[in-house]
């Protein structure tokens, strides 16, 4: 008797964090995938593949939305492309030549992120009116660099992202410990109790000594190189970098931030929530397709659950905005 | 004479310090009271609870001589209470008639502009001649003492809603003295004999000339109400007592006053050479910054915060800051007390690039010891504190810093008075450290603590006490 | 008044005379007209930014909403006018609701606004997956009409900035727009609900939206879900120019409307130098930047230790 209310207990507190529900909230879909699909563990290691895509964009989106209101990074889909073209371009179908492609790629997404911080700096404007305006330039040059033509990744690159161990996907197992290692830095170096004391009182920040201008410089920097390491691994999986193939992830790269239970307002990340409603948000895509739905009702589903949880949000624990 | 306000017995609670204990009052119809006492005395709580921002926690409150139920701000309104506010309440981007219809609705239809503006102007030029305010400039443009005039002259302009109980909180912080004198002039002599005034300010001078009555408080109390044509000023400062009572004062010896010229262990010292106009801070020195509030001594300890851009002085930096608008400078709300107390010293609980859980764990428990912080983990939320404890929490998060500044920005705001001695005795041990502190106070009584003390006005510095110079009157006299 | 529109005369002769030099004959009645029946929905779609922003809001879904206003037009209204006016309406109501939750909850309205445009995009592609449609007849006509003399493009857009004068700047609610964007306490202390101002404000940000994507239905006779795509950012930074701000209180009505303007006209002096279609957009970008530091180094904000 005392044991079955002490798990009880233990349930209900472990359904009181907001990080678990999307690991429920996956499991439900994946069972209803199991229903309506024959072939549903397949579709399990191909939602692995894309999800790791989420979480890797996921988290640094998280990194600038966790510096406070108003932050947000809109130029992530065409940094994906841009980095990702440059990467395939340099790469060039040699498989020797991946690493200094992938170098490539990254500095493309650290400049980019980069240009993001010094414009928001410069121009003293909300951060995603800036991101957006910067989205424009970076999508004009790959435009104009890349003619919108698709550029093939070398042989080894799209073998080695689509390697599977022990039924994961490689891909899936680098992201987690992608995850991992920004969870660790997150709660517990200098960089990353910097990013949330910004978050939570930027003020109360530069006050306590410090430095807010390097610590964003850097996070929006970063933010650029998760989007381009993404990029790089996106063109591998997909056979070949397009100017449309990050298209879909400023959506998700919100989505899962928030439905992974961080504070949209900035100052409370949550790493594992990422994995969790990346796992859950391409489990829903899947299933949606299963079932012959297509995009547009899945950017209405996104669209909806994004409000629906900022809506419900207990995210009054303090107050977000200047009022 | 009929009164139209009555208090009885009120006792108001903030957690557990008493901030109004059994105070009875009764205000009648055109009757100027003045309130004075030092910060804490509980002025602005019985200003608060007259205006209905918060309820009492126990006593009456009568409006014409009937309980009023679900008292508040809008009833108050309702009631012709109107407050001048500190901290002042205009909108900066709307123009002085627009904003004057934001508390009038009911000056409206065609050219209702030209009338706010007759109605603006003939209450401005009754109580302040020579304002130079146009009634069409964006409030935003006005300097502040524009500003405060106009704050001012709002509350007595009369439309249709009753204006009858008109509070004045420090009315003349930002007048210039001409000014200041025009106020207390209406005031005593052409102010519309039905509307009673509360009015309250530091300068006991203004307070007696223009008031019929004077309420001297201290602790929360009511200690004496005199008529202020015959009060006798010495006897009222007597009565407003040092405003830290009841406790034992904390033995200090103030730091033999040094001639600066041969001293060389400066932290702080001008850029320039400027001595007069600028501050110079001792290794172990506690230097106080005192005058009306906001005056520039906030400024200034955001200028020596910002060292490496210092125009003025060349700082042994970097300072470490102790906020007193807690929740806006200081408190970082989402996190536990253990990592609020932390954020200065992650250098020194690391191993390798991540920070140790035990050994910060340990550095918090050892601050919660010394500084006695009343709560059952140190992992809790650090709202899960009372103010006071949060802010001993910043102390510690600053002492453990290696600075050798400790700047405060008015630390004790809002602390009662056990946390506030705590406080003083945790600077005292810190000074015998070594450490410097720039003190900006608002607290008269937090002067006994400084071994010297700048007075500013209108942003400089414009005098220096020290020694046996640093009292109350010598920082008044200097202030105005 | 003349002096606070400084800037955005400035930006928009900045833009006209190149072009009246590069193409004289633009400088005519049919010139004008052409030149300027893109403005109109833009300029409509800055007016509706221009009343977030107005409170210290910023609506990121406007771009989004004006093409799923031009789908349900060619879609639903042209079939059934009954239908689509209430699919419109609702649209407004759902406004309103964003704004009372907004206020009510003290969300950031960035990321709302940024969910909802997923949402609208959505409707949008499953109404009229292709852009295509048949805009109603009155729409399209209401935008062809030959008005002597000045080109309708222009009395309209006079018309617009006389009528958003009068709420923002002449009525009582006005007032209150910009007070709870100067300074919210003084109107609460003063016993105004800035409850009603949200979702009012709102209500407008929705409606000023549907005009726009009306409009812009009418002037394009399509419905394209992503038609609109750029207007947020142009409507932003129509506001700017015109004078407004992002914190709350400073807008001006003729000042978004040239400001909306200049961004249309931007894009054709663009084509007009014969800047190939590949680099536009960045060129926009470009210049918006461009003008985004222009108005905040005139605006002289002071020191800034932490951004």
């Amino acid at each position: 008797m005392y044991e079955q209310t002490s798990i009880m207990g233990g349930l209900l507190s472990l359904l009181k964090q907001k990080k678990v529900w999307p690991y429920i909230a996956a499991v439900v879909v994946y069972v209803a995938i199991e229903r309506v699909s024959s072939a549903a563990t397949a579709t399990l290691a191909a939602s692995m593949s894309f999800a790791s895509f989420f979480i890797l964009v996921g988290i640094g989106q998280m990194l600038v939305i966790t510096t406070g209101p108003g932050n947000i990074d809109l130029s992530i889909p065409y940094t994906i492309a841009l980095s990702g073209l440059i990467a395939m371009k340099t790469m060039n179908e040699v498989d020797s030549n991946i690493f200094i492609g992938l170098l490539a790629g990254i500095a493309a997404g650290a400049v980019i992120g980069a240009m993001n911080y010094l414009l928001i700096r410069l121009i003293l404007m909300p951060p995603m009116i800036a991101t957006l305006a910067s989205s424009f330039i970076v999508r004009t040059l790959s435009i104009v660099w890349f003619r919108g033509l698709q550029i093939k990744p070398p042989r080894a690159l799209s073998a080695l992202v689509n390697v599977k161990i022990a039924g994961f996907p490689l891909i899936f197992i680098f992201a987690i410990l992608v995850a991992v290692i920004m969870a660790a830095i997150l709660s517990r170096s200098r960089y990353g109790r910097s990013i949330h004391a910004i978050g939570q009182n930027i003020k109360a920040a530069w006050l306590s000594n410090i430095n807010v201008m390097r610590v964003k410089f850097l996070t929006y920097m970063l933010c650029g190189v998760f989007a381009a390491v993404t990029g790089v691994l996106l063109a591998g999986f997909i056979g070949g970098a397009t100017l449309d193939m990050g298209d879909e992830y400023m959506m998700y790269s919100i989505a899962v931030v928030v439905l992974g239970g961080s504070s949209i307002a900035g100052g409370d990340s949550n790493v594992s929530g990422i994995v969790g409603a990346s796992l859950f948000l391409y489990l829903v895509v899947n299933f949606l397709n299963i079932m012959g739905l297509g995009i547009s009702l899945r950017n209405i589903i996104t669209g909806l659950i994004i409000i629906a949880i900022i809506f419900a949000g207990g995210d009054s624990v303090f107050i977000s905005k200047k009022r | 004479m009929k009164n139209i306000i009555e208090l009885k017995d009120i006792d108001r609670f903030f957690m557990q310090s008493q901030a109004l204990d059994k105070v009875s009052l009764k205000i009648d119809e055109g009757e100027i009271i003045g309130i004075v006492g030092h910060n804490g005395a509980g002025k602005s709580t019985l200003v608060n609870i007259i205006t209905g921002t918060y309820p009492q926690t126990s006593g009456e409150l009568l409006i014409d001589g009937e309980t009023c139920a679900n008292y508040d701000v809008f009833e108050a309104n309702k009631k012709g209470i109107r407050t001048v506010f500190q901290e002042l309440s205009l909108c900066p981007n709307l123009s002085v008639v627009e904003n004057l219809r934001v508390f009038h609705p009911t000056i409206s239809g065609v050219r209702w502009r030209a009338r706010a503006a007759a109605l603006a102007l003939g209450v401005l030029d009754s109580i302040f001649p020579g304002h130079g305010i146009s009634p069409f400039a964006n409030v935003g443009d006005l300097t502040l003492g524009q500003r405060q005039t106009f704050e001012i002259a709002k509350a007595f302009i009369v439309t249709d809603a009753p204006s009858r109980l008109i509070i004045l909180d420090e009315p003349t912080s930002a007048l210039d003295p001409k000014m200041a004198r025009h106020l207390t002039d209406y005031l005593k002599l052409s102010k519309d004999p039905k509307i009673s005034c509360i009015y309250i300010s530091h300068i006991l001078d203004e307070v007696l000339t223009c008031t019929d009555r004077v309420v001297v408080m201290k602790n929360g109390r009511i200690v004496s109400i005199l008529p202020s044509s015959s009060a006798d000023k010495q006897q009222i400062l007597e009565q407003m007592g040092s405003s830290k009572v009841g406790a034992k004062k904390l033995s200090y010896s103030r730091v033999p006053a040094k001639d600066d010229s041969t001293s060389s262990d400066f932290v702080v010292k001008p850029r320039h050479g400027d001595e007069a106009a600028c501050v110079t801070v001792l290794r172990g020195e506690v230097v106080g910054l005192a005058g009306l509030a906001g005056h520039g001594q906030t400024s200034l300890l955001m200028e020596l915060y910002d060292y490496k851009h210092s125009k003025n002085y060349i700082i042994e930096g970097p300072a470490t800051f102790i906020a007193g608008d807690r929740t806006n400078d200081g408190i970082f709300p989402v996190w536990s007390i253990v990592k609020n107390m932390t954020t200065q010293t992650w250098d020194k609980i690391r191993a390798f690039l991540l920070i140790n859980p035990q050994q910060e764990k340990q550095v918090a428990e050892k601050w919660q010891g010394i500084i006695n912080i009343k709560t059952e983990s140190v992992e809790n939320n650090i709202l899960s504190l009372s103010g006071g404890n949060q802010q001993k929490i910043l102390f510690a998060r600053c002492l453990e810093s290696s600075s050798a500044l400790v700047l405060m920005d008015d630390p004790t705001r809002g602390v009662d008075v056990e946390t506030k001695d705590e406080i003083y005795r945790i600077i005292i041990e810190a000074k015998a450290k070594n450490r410097s502190f720039v003190w900006y106070t608002t607290e008269m009584g937090e002067i006994e603590y400084c071994d010297s003390v700048y007075v500013f006005k209108a942003g400089k510095v414009v005098a220096k006490l020290t020694g046996d110079k640093i009292t109350e009157e010598e920082i008044l006299r200097s202030s105005f | 008044m003349l002096k606070k529109n400084i800037l955005p005369w400035c930006s928009i002769l900045l833009v006209l005379i190149p072009i009246a030099i590069l193409r004289p004959r633009v400088m005519s009645y049919a010139g004008l007209q052409l030149l300027l029946n893109m403005a109109m929905p833009l300029t409509l779609a800055t007016i509706a930014q221009m009343f977030a922003m107005a409170i210290g809001e910023t609506d990121f879904s406007i771009g989004n909403l004006v093409g799923l206003v031009t789908c349900i037009a060619g879609v639903i209204l042209s079939k059934n006018e009954f239908l689509g006016t209430v699919a419109l309406l609702s649209l407004v109501l759902i406004y309103m609701f964003v704004g009372a939750m907004i206020y009510l909850k003290k969300l950031p309205s960035i990321i709302v606004t940024i969910g909802l445009s997923f949402v609208w995009t959505g409707i949008a592609t499953t109404l009229q997956p292709a852009p295509g449609g048949n805009i109603p007849a009155f729409i399209v006509n209401m935008f062809e009409w030959k008005t002597p003399f000045v080109p309708f493009p222009i009395i309209f857009m006079s018309a617009l900035a006389l009528i958003v004068y009068l709420i923002v700047f002449r009525s009582n609610f006005g007032i209150l727009i910009r007070g709870v964007g100067g300074n919210p306490k003084a109107i609460l202390q003063a016993g105004h609900s800035c409850f009603k101002v949200y979702v009012f404000v709102f209500g407008l940000v929705g409606l000023f939206s549907i005009l726009s994507g009306l409009a812009l239905a009418g002037v394009t006779t399509s419905a394209d879900a992503n038609m609109a795509r750029n207007y947020t950012l142009f409507s932003v930074a129509g506001v700017v120019i015109g004078g407004g701000s992002f914190s709350g209180g400073k807008v001006s009505s003729l000042g978004a409307v040239l400001g909306a303007c200049t961004m249309t006209l931007v894009g054709t002096l663009l084509t007009f130098m014969k800047i190939r279609p590949d680099w536009q957009i960045g060129a926009q970008g470009f210049i918006i930047l461009v003008v985004l530091l222009i108005s905040r180094l005139l605006k002289n904000s002071g020191k800034i230790n932490y951004v």
